[in-house]
């Protein structure tokens, strides 16, 4: 019977966090013990702490959005692009000069009125010494891209009236609901 | 192996408690805590379980479990704990915690947290973040490994 095993503490450790053995005043004192440290650590965090901190929560939002299946029109490239010089707490005036490109440019980008170019990019990801890896800006502006082309209208019937003639699979659907 | 961490639903409550894969802890009474499982993304079949408790700016892991196949020398699968716990880590920079996250380590097996997973003691508890956080999710949850 598996449930007779003895294991060793090591094997338990690699598979559990087992939950409080305290009491209810001991855990709750225990609790604030945590909570007093962690605001005395937030006290002491340096600002380049602080940066490392909001790019990691930019990074794993940016994540969260590219990997799921939904889309959604805040989450453009200019938004997680705002978001990082924000991080960096920089003036984005500043932030051109760091990555050499003129401010006009970088205010285009800003204002969601030109997409960067691979080039761009990848000055992003060294810039945040690959805490936002390269893959991460790509997958965002991939999915831009997406959502842009999937809501032209415009283009889809424009295009469409190209298409001389269409396979036709409406009585397949049919036979399949009949079933 | 492709696995996939995502909230508990009511009936993966059911199955949890009907399977006995889970023994020893009550995972009903976790409802009240975000509770998250792991399973193979081919598989319904749940791996480990974690239940967490928020506070103002870090979160506790109250409770893990690897499922009874998965502990021991026999085990099926490896790094179960460590994936789940770089979950917590991510949502906890997620929500702006510094990627703080404690847990309340039986006093025989807190050596071994702090060596697998560099854990730093805070009082009964023990704890990571910011940087080690950081490794551990590249370590445990990097699409790579």
């Amino acid at each position: 019977m598996k449930r007779k095993i003895k294991h060793t503490d090591k094997e338990l450790a690699e598979a559990h966090v087992f939950p409080s053995e305290l009491s209810a005043s001991d855990k709750k004192q225990s609790e604030n013990e945590v909570t007093a440290f962690r605001n005395a650590q937030i006290k002491k965090m340096s600002e380049n702490d602080r940066s490392y901190s909001r790019i990691l929560q930019l990074k794993y939002t940016m994540e969260e959005y590219f990997k799921d299946d939904t889309y959604d029109n805040i989450y453009t490239f200019s938004y997680f692009l705002k978001e990082y010089i924000h991080s960096i707490n920089m003036k984005s005036s500043d932030f051109s000069k760091v990555i050499d490109l003129h401010s006009t440019k970088l205010s285009r980008l800003l204002n969601d009125r030109e997409k960067p170019n691979d080039k761009i990019l990848i000055r992003l990801a060294v810039h945040s010494d690959n805490s936002i890896p390269l893959s991460y800006w790509s997958c965002v502006i991939e999915k831009q891209n997406r959502l842009e082309l999937i809501n032209d209208k415009a283009l889809i019937k424009s295009e469409s009236k190209n298409v001389k003639s269409k396979l036709d699979f409406s009585s397949v659907i049919k036979r399949r609901l009949s079933i | 192996m492709e696995a996939i961490i995502e909230p508990v639903t009511t009936t993966d409550l059911r199955t949890i408690k009907k399977s006995k894969r889970f023994p020893d802890f009550n995972w009903d009474k976790e409802k009240k805590n975000e509770v998250y499982k792991l399973r193979l993304l081919e598989s319904e079949a749940i791996l480990g379980l974690m239940s967490l408790v928020y506070f103002e700016n870090w979160i506790k892991i109250n409770l893990l479990q690897s499922s009874i196949e998965n502990i021991g020398e026999e085990k099926q699968y490896d790094r179960i704990a460590g994936c789940l716990i770089a979950y917590a880590c991510r949502i906890a920079f997620r929500k702006g915690f510094d990627g703080f996250v404690a847990l309340e380590p039986k006093t025989t097996l807190a050596q071994h947290y702090i060596n697998k997973y560099n854990f730093q003691i805070c009082g009964r508890h023990i704890n990571t973040e910011l940087g080690n956080s950081e490794l551990l999710i590249q370590e445990y949850l990097n699409d790579d490994q």
